[in-house]
Order: structure tokens, then sequence, then C-alpha cells
């Protein structure tokens, strides 16, 4: 049985007045690929930062694979905040050296596999200030990996990337999970990344944990029937189908000129069965996958960036 | 104590002398010293036909082994080398809060006070190097110029008061270094906040000069004063220094731990 790489339980922080993180519960266990999501503001960087102890929390505890000491418990996690930071004025492997110095555990032959697993072996002795962006957040990803960590906790790793940064290091994540077995929490805004990268799923807003699961038990929270998208060549005889049809409810217009229906007790086979026997010429019928963004979007009501 | 304390310190070692203050220092101490033993040379190859109320100016110099490294110590203490090493550990402590790269070893499992005191010893460090390249050459130099027959105990203990007086000036630092993310602000503030004791200083002396007794030992207490504890190398030592520069050193020591244990960190 899989054991739980973190545990927060009650995590609140307060900035004067304002609540950024309150009474947050997270629970991941060892081997997930967690995603940490919610709108820009939401609290992932305060409740990731108070995690790591980097800022004082007012209430609750965490737990990093049983451990409860911030300072030990910190020897299994790897991380990085935001844009990554690095003294400019050394090289990308002198940095991981310091990294590796404050570790405590780690040594050259890990800085070597880290360069490599971010692909930087061959540029690691050029100063960081002549580093693309792309190149320092792989960087950042290598120094999280050094010191032999067992959990990674990413907060934005693909923030300011192109597109085939961004996916560069979705695929190096996913060959972290895969390959080196690590326990990944990430956070992020990007539904399509954590879509694509998660395994587990945790959505929050102003600061509280608002959904939590895989990611197809929170596909399958939505309330409802299948929804399904119809074309036919005669809308006229349609409607007049629809009429006589219990189980049927339609939602609204969908693209191509073709109409959402919600299914309520009837599949797509039976539906295709009656507009057939129907004598309705069907053009589509194109069931439509709930997607993440539609759950994010009805949880939060927020607009996503 | 994290067992691998000694690795810390290497590792912010490298920082302190790798950056341009670092290098700076170093540099600056030599040529304190080889400038020290050149203008000995110079004296003492000539005389100077000057007089200053009726005696020459070679009389006023000590030319031995023992004058070379005094002036070596008073020249390297004169403003430039301790300006250098406030803004060395400024940039060790607040340029490293300001650029976001103390978060870094902040995530590291290692408590907060132990890399604040990784990063002073490595500051002390770069102090003691910098006394010890104006220390040789100046004693190389007063040697072969004058011999070895001067006793250098008293300067040599000079060197060592300097390197306690320059724990004090780092730990002020820091203080003001857990007070502003700023290199400027911080070097503004340490400056600052050495007029204002300088100005606290001439206030107590003037106090003492009309009878009130106790304003001499304070004002030899105050930090200025503290900090200048190795102008006794010349066998005037006194204690009212020495016991102000423990007092700065506990409560700047003390402040700048409990500030760094328990700031946020962005």
């Amino acid at each position: 049985m899989a054991s739980e790489a973190l545990v927060v339980r009650g995590l609140t922080r307060r900035f004067g007045s304002r609540t950024a993180v309150s009474s947050l519960d997270v629970r991941v266990v060892e081997g997930d690929t967690y995603g940490f999501l919610g709108p820009n503001g939401a609290g992932k960087t305060t409740a990731i930062r108070c995690m790591l102890g980097l800022i004082r929390k007012n209430a609750g505890e965490v737990e990093v694979f049983g451990e409860r000491d911030p300072v030990r418990q910190r020897s299994f996690i790897g991380s990085m905040v935001e844009t990554p930071t690095f003294h400019s004025w050394m090289s990308g492997r002198a940095n991981l050296e310091r990294a590796v110095a404050y570790a405590g555990q780690g040594d050259k032959d890990d800085i070597d596999r880290a360069l490599g697993l971010v692909g930087l072996a061959g540029r690691d002795k050029e100063k960081v200030r002549t580093y693309s962006l792309g190149m320092k957040q792989r960087l950042g990803i290598a120094r999280a990996l050094v010191g032999r960590p067992r959990l990674l906790l990413l907060d934005e790793p693909t923030n300011g990337l192109d597109p085939r940064g961004m996916k560069e290091v979705r695929d190096l994540l996913l060959k972290l999970a895969r390959e080196e077995k690590l326990t990944i929490f990430v956070s992020s805004h990007l539904l399509s990344e954590v879509e694509l990268l998660c395994n587990r799923v945790g959505i929050i807003e102003h600061g509280k944990l608002i959904a939590e699961g895989t990611v197809e038990e929170l596909l399958a929270r939505r309330d409802g029937g299948q929804l399904v998208d119809v074309g036919v060549s005669d809308m006229a005889a349609f409607q007049g189908f629809l009429a006589g049809e219990h189980g049927l409810k339609v939602v609204g217009d969908a693209p191509e000129g073709r109409l959402r229906l919600e299914l309520e007790d009837l599949d797509v086979s039976e539906l295709n069965r009656r507009m057939v026997a129907a004598d309705l010429s069907v053009t589509a019928l194109a069931p439509v996958i709930n997607s993440l963004e539609d759950l994010f979007l009805s949880l939060t009501s927020e607009e996503i960036t | 104590m994290p067992r691998h304390f000694p690795q810390m310190v290497m590792a912010e070692l490298r920082c302190v002398f790798g950056r341009v203050s670092g290098k700076a220092a170093v540099v600056i101490a030599l040529l304190v010293g080889l400038a020290v033993t050149a203008f000995w040379f110079y004296v003492n190859s000539r005389t100077i036909d000057a007089e200053v109320n009726g005696l020459g100016v070679n009389s006023f110099l000590d030319l031995s082994m023992r004058g070379v490294m005094g002036a070596g110590l008073q020249l390297r203490n004169f403003f430039v080398l301790p300006m250098v090493l406030v803004l060395a550990t400024a940039a060790s402590f607040a340029g490293e809060r300001g650029d976001n790269t103390l978060r870094e070893v902040f995530v590291r499992p290692v408590s907060r006070w132990s890399v604040v005191l990784a990063k002073i010893c490595a500051l002390m460090t770069l102090s003691a190097t910098t006394l010890l390249v104006t220390a040789v050459p100046a004693m190389l130099g007063g040697a072969v110029l004058f011999g070895f027959e001067s006793p250098i105990g008293q300067v040599a203990l000079g060197y060592v008061a300097s390197l306690l007086s320059d724990l004090g000036l780092v730990l002020m630092v820091v203080l003001a270094s857990g007070i502003s993310a700023r290199v400027g602000g911080v070097v503004v503030a340490v400056i600052g906040g050495l007029m204002v004791d300088m100005g606290a200083r001439a206030l107590l002396g003037v106090m003492n000069t009309f009878g009130v007794e106790w304003a001499g030992p304070v004002g030899r207490a105050m930090p200025g004063a503290a900090l200048a504890c190795w102008e006794g190398f010349d066998g005037t030592w006194e204690w009212e220094r020495f016991v102000g520069l423990a007092a700065l050193c506990l409560i700047c020591g003390g402040i700048s731990l409990w500030r760094f244990q328990r700031m946020d960190v962005p």
C-alpha cells in the first residue's frame, strides 16, 4: 500500500485581514502526480510556501512522509517556487553544487544525473546569466532534483515558457514520475497542463480546496446526463422528433449547426437507433467529453488565463 | 548544527570570494600591505627636513617592523576596507534576500540560524584573509628594512582585535539586512547609524569634560568606539571598548538570528 507523501491539515495563512489560505487539507499519496489547480491569486503559491516553511502559517500542520519536523521533512523535498533564482555570475553547475552543499546529501554524480535529465549536460559550465528563460527553468528543476528528494514541489514550473518549452517541462515531469518514481506536486493555473500531467487534482479558490480527486473522479462529478452534439439534414423533422421523445433535453446550439442534447435516461447508441427508426438522416452524433475546464469553470466561475 | 555545516561554509566562501566585493577586499588589503612597506622604504631611505614643533618628521615614525605592521593595520581599517566588508556582508544577506537566492537555501534541510552562521563564518574568513594579506607583506617588508628586533606582540594583538571589530561590523550589517532587502539601504543604514553614534559620543565627550564621570566609559563602549578597539595596539588598550564590542555582537547577533528565523521569505 502506498504511503502518504504529503498531508496538509487545516493550513491557514492570513496577511492582515485577508485570508490567503483557509483551512486547506491536501493529501498526496506516494507515486501521485498531483495537480494543484486554481486561478491566479487563489492561494497556490502561499500554500506551497507554507508547506516549505518559507512563510509562517497561522494554523495547520504539514506532514511529509510521516515527518512533522519542518527541517527534517525538507530532506525529502525538492522544490521550485515560481521563477527559480540563481547566482547569475556563477555557472549552472556551481549553483547546483551550492544546493548539494546545503542539502547535505548528493554528490557530483547526482549533479551530472540531474543535468542530464533536464538536458543541460553540455551547458553546465556556462554562467547562468547567459541562459535563456527555458534553460533557467530546467536548471531550477535540476536543482530541485539534487539531494535525492522523494517529493517534488513545483510552483508553476512552466511559467513564462513558450509552448515548446512547456511541452519539454511537461515531458520531463512525466519522465521523472515514470522512471524516477518521484511523487510530484505541481501547482498551475493551466488546465491543459494539469490534465495532461496529473493523475490527481485539487482545485483551490480563495484559499480553500473546493474539489479533490483523480481526474476521472472529478470529471464524473459533473451533474446531469451525457451531452451529445447531433447534426441532421432536416432540422424541422428533428424538432418534431424531439417533441415526441422523452429522456432528452436540448441544452443549446453546438458548433457547425448542430444541437447539443443532454441524455437523461438513454445512451448514445439508443438515441441513434431511435433517430434512424424515425427516418432522420443523421450527419453527426458526437458525445461531448466532459473536460476539466468545464468542471473548473463551473466550480470557480473564474476566467482562465 | 548540521553535520554538513563545513560544506555549507565552503559554499558560502565560494560566493563571498567570488563576488566583486570579495575580490576587491583581498586586492585592496594586499595593496595596503605593499603600499605601507613602500612608504616606509621611501621614508627610511631619505631624511625629511620638515619639522613639527621642533621635531623632525622622521622622529614621529616608528622605523621598525612593528611600525610598518601598525601602519598597515591603521590603513587597512581606514574606511575603504571596512566599507568593502560592509558591501560584502550586505550582498550576502540583503542582496540574497532581494534577489530571492536566499530562498533557495532556506528550502534545504537546514535551520535558518545555521545558514546565517555559515554566511558569517565565510565573511569572517574574508576578514581574516584581508588582515593576513595586509600583515604578511608589511611584516616581511618591515623585517627586510629594519630587522626583527622590534617586538610585535601588541601589534599582532591589534590585528586580532581588528578581526573582532570586523565581527561586530558584520553583525551590524546582518541586523540591517534583516530589516532591508536592499544592499544600498543596508549600507546607508549602517553609515547613518555610525554617524548618529559619532554624534552621541561627541555629546558624551562634552559631558565628560564637564565632570560627568560615567560619560567617559560609556562613550568608549559605544558601537563606533567599540569597532575601533584595535586602536589600542600601541599599548593603550581600553577595556570598555571590548565590553561595548561584546554587547554589540550579542545584541546584533541575537536580534539577527531571531529575525531571520521568523522572517517570511517570498
